[in-house]
């Protein structure tokens, strides 16, 4: 037997599903049943051959069997060619999932799209305020419908949000004379299967990148470099992104908010002292450091504060002082130097966004948990689950690390392609002009850190090779800022940041790194 | 669980961070991963491909829980350096390394090869020294050793016949007094900070071998000397082999050198 495609309109309370389904049951021309878990204010307007059925939410809550049994025996009486769901505004969408899998449904429903209702005027507040149901029937739906989005303004809103909880949900306007036929019509399209689609994509890729590399190799562009040097960053990098995404999903899970806010530390000075402390004992580079500054952030640890410990960890931790001690020969002068500029830029960067004007728009998405939403990853029915057992907890950590690393990942992978395009085919520094002056040989390196996207780990090699060529300050100012602030850096952070913070931070860092390495070439007698 | 409701995400998702820790596994059994990071990285990686292992577990925990809206992109992240992985790759030379290949990166980055500043006389303890005949036999092993010893201390072998495999390097018309360098890559972390670390080469009576190229294996044999050196920060002696004898050999694989093994 065919079994009765079901299509479900979801949303809170006063978000307009009714409207909704009245326009879309107008367009039905066979028989079809509708089943109401909510009755609004508005009544489902009548239309020949829709047969209605209602059932009370906490019917659902106390048996669910017999609330699926109820719907089943309509749907074997009546024969609908289609089953339309309203779905209850504060019940998560998983359990009408579970309703419709449940056995005695199973073998007569299949459920083949979901429309979510919104209102544009309440949709962050929405989202932030009523808690995980809201966004896990967001997260879960296949399009929006939004009510009160009839200015390109109030649209934009509505797209922002989605995207942030729901990627790749198309948005339409509820104002729109046509909405619901349309939204009829996509829902009824249906979905290709996410294995076959998975599967196509990646022998398209497989199939590409053989073809594209074999033909980069015969046309004498450096492929080949440009793909080694992009795997050789990943390599190393991944790693230290997986305990970067472990520390932060700690943090997230284990720490309350209300403990960070209780006993850090409310004096400035003490907290950047922590700060600074903290970056000593973290031996991991900068792509560590970021996703640990993202769950600070969220966990609403100051700011000034956050900042300070995510540009010293990368430049002042164990790791990278042997490794620069080990590169110069084992002269302690460099290392040394590189400490004390690196814990002063840092302390001076982190103090800039103590600034009120600097705090302004820092995070995106309104503050919910863009890592876990905005990649969709994470099912929202774990988020749901109690998590009163350490089993529980445990769980629901590696879970966030494992979305946390899969979302911060995918930055890591477009920036690393960036440096490793840039450091093949970008300028060579053996070529640089000679006798440049102290300035423009620091701001050259600069650039060149920012480009090269270095593990902070290896490189005082890379700059022991520049030592004959610029003066010191210049070799201080790759090694200070580079490990701070690259393309890699950057691209991370725009998963969670907004981009007017990214761009001030990079400008901050850069002028601090700046001024710091002047000033020790000026120090070291050289101009 | 419910039968048929599968979980189509979660599916995919456990294939991609299996398939992921396999590729890791299989690079660090065959060596593979040696052509992009050091040995140093290889707990670390490791220990990746077991987390991978284990969220790939914990994916199929979650095969027959329903979920109607799978997505699939999120995976793109493992899965595009695991294809990129299967790759054929040839190694890299001086000349693909183009932000480091200057001349004076040779002698400046065999300093810190061995990990140490060479000390007089302790080269007696590295293999391939024969003083008696004033002989230097540079093995791959000994390779990074010999290079800091011969830039620190090459007064102390100057006139000695020095053998050595590695990179033929062309000079430019800019560097003075120079031929071509033989060289090997170093590699600190990764394949991104690989730096040519070897010795310049003057060859006076032309022994080359006719039409070799940036990249291609040789063996070079010929007496270790020093000429005087200048740029704006000073003045210097720098070692340099006056070639003999120049014969191609087979490549090594990738032939980099690791710093601090």
């Amino acid at each position: 037997m065919t079994r009765v495609p079901a299509y479900a309109v979801t949303g809170f309370l006063d978000s307009g599903k009714t409207t909704l389904l009245s326009g879309m049951l107008a367009c039905e021309e066979q028989p079809a049943l509708a089943v109401q878990f909510e009755s609004g204010e508005e009544e489902l307007a009548a239309s020949d051959g829709i047969e209605r059925l209602a059932i009370r939410a906490i019917e659902v809550e106390r048996d669910p069997s017999g609330a699926a049994s109820r719907i089943a025996g309509r749907v074997k009486a009546k024969q609908p060619s289609a089953l339309w769901i309203e779905w209850n505004g504060v019940m998560p969408f998983t359990k009408l999932h579970n309703l419709l899998l449940d056995d005695k449904l199973r073998p007569l429903v299949k459920l083949r799209g979901v429309a979510h209702c919104v209102d544009a005027e309440r949709v962050e507040s929405l989202l932030n305020g009523v808690g995980l149901a809201a966004r896990e029937q967001l997260a879960a739906c296949d399009m929006v419908i939004a009510r009160n989005a009839g200015s390109p303004d109030a649209l934009d809103r509505v797209s922002r949000a989605v995207r942030a909880i729901n990627p790749g949900a198309p948005v339409y306007s509820a104002e729109t004379e046509s909405a619901a036929g349309v939204v009829r019509q996509e829902l009824a399209y249906g979905k290709r299967s996410p294995i076959g689609m998975f599967s196509l994509v990646m022998a398209a890729l497989t199939v590409g990148l053989f073809i594209g590399k074999r033909l980069l190799d015969s046309l004498n562009f450096p492929g080949n470099a440009v793909f080694s040097v992009f795997l050789g960053i990943i390599l190393q990098a991944f790693p230290f992104l997986l305990i970067g995404t472990l520390l932060s999903s700690a943090i997230q899970v284990f720490v309350p908010q209300s403990l960070v806010e209780r006993r850090f530390p409310k004096n400035l000075a003490l907290g950047m002292l922590v700060a600074v402390f903290s970056g000593f004992l973290l031996p991991v580079c900068d792509c560590a450091s970021i996703p640990v500054f993202r769950s600070l952030i969220r966990k609403k640890a100051p700011l000034p504060v956050a900042v300070t410990f995510m540009a010293a960890a990368p430049v002042i931790n164990p790791v990278a002082i042997m490794s620069t001690w080990y590169a110069f020969n084992g002269d302690p002068g460099v290392a040394i130097a590189r400490v004390a500029l690196g814990v002063i830029a840092s302390v001076l960067v982190g103090l800039v966004f103590a600034i009120p004007r600097m705090r302004a728009n820092v995070s995106l998405a309104g503050g919910f948990d863009r890592a876990v939403c905005g990649a969709g990853i994470m099912d929202y029915s774990e988020m749901l689950a109690p998590r009163s057992g350490f089993l529980d907890k445990l769980s629901a950590y590696m879970r966030h690390a494992q979305a946390e690393f899969l979302n911060v990942g995918k930055y890591l992978v477009i920036g690393s392609f960036a440096a490793a395009l840039l450091q093949t085919l970008g300028p060579d520094v053996s070529a640089a002009p000679t006798g440049l002056g102290g300035a423009a040989s620091i701001l050259f390196l600069m650039g060149m850190a920012f480009a090269l996207s270095l593990c902070s780990s290896s490189d005082a090699a890379v700059a022991r090779t520049f030592a004959r060529q610029f003066p010191a300050g210049a070799v201080m100012g790759f090694l200070v800022f580079g490990p701070m602030m690259d393309i890699k850096n950057a691209v991370m952070l725009s998963c969670g940041f907004t981009g007017k913070f990214i761009v001030r931070l990079m400008a901050v860092t850069g002028a601090v790194c700046f001024a710091a390495a002047y000033a020790y070439s000026v120090w070291m007698g050289v101009r | 669980m419910r039968g048929g409701s599968l979980n189509q995400q979660s599916v995919i998702e456990t294939l991609a961070f299996t398939g992921f820790g396999a590729a890791i596994t299989y690079c660090l059994l065959s060596g593979k991963y040696l052509s992009f990071v050091t040995p140093r990285l290889a707990p670390y990686l490791a220990a990746a491909a077991l987390m991978m292992f284990v969220w790939g577990g914990m994916g199929f925990a979650r095969w027959f829980r329903p979920r109607h809206r799978s997505r699939f992109a999120h995976c793109f992240v493992i899965t595009v350096p695991l294809v990129v992985m299967l790759l054929p790759f040839a190694s890299l030379s001086a000349s693909d390394v183009r932000s480091m290949d200057s001349l004076n990166a040779l002698s400046d980055l065999a300093l810190g090869a061995g990990g140490q500043v060479p000390v007089p006389g302790e080269a007696a303890s590295l293999p391939g020294l024969d003083a008696r005949r004033g002989i230097v036999d540079i093995s791959k092993d000994s390779y990074a050793a010999w290079m800091a010893e011969i830039s620190v201390n090459h007064a102390l072998y100057e006139g000695y016949t020095v053998t050595v495999d590695g990179m033929y390097y062309g000079m430019d018309a800019s560097a003075e007094g120079a031929d071509f360098a033989v060289e090997r890559l170093m590699m600190y972390c990764c394949v991104a900070d690989l730096t040519p670390v070897g010795i310049r080469c003057v060859d006076a009576d032309g022994l080359r071998p006719s039409g070799i190229a940036d990249g291609e294996w040789v063996r070079v044999t010929g007496g270790l000397a020093a000429m005087p050196m200048g740029d704006g920060s000073g003045e210097w002696m720098e070692p340099y082999l006056r070639v003999s004898y120049v014969e191609r050999i087979d490549a090594e694989g990738d032939g980099y050198l690791y710093a601090g093994y």
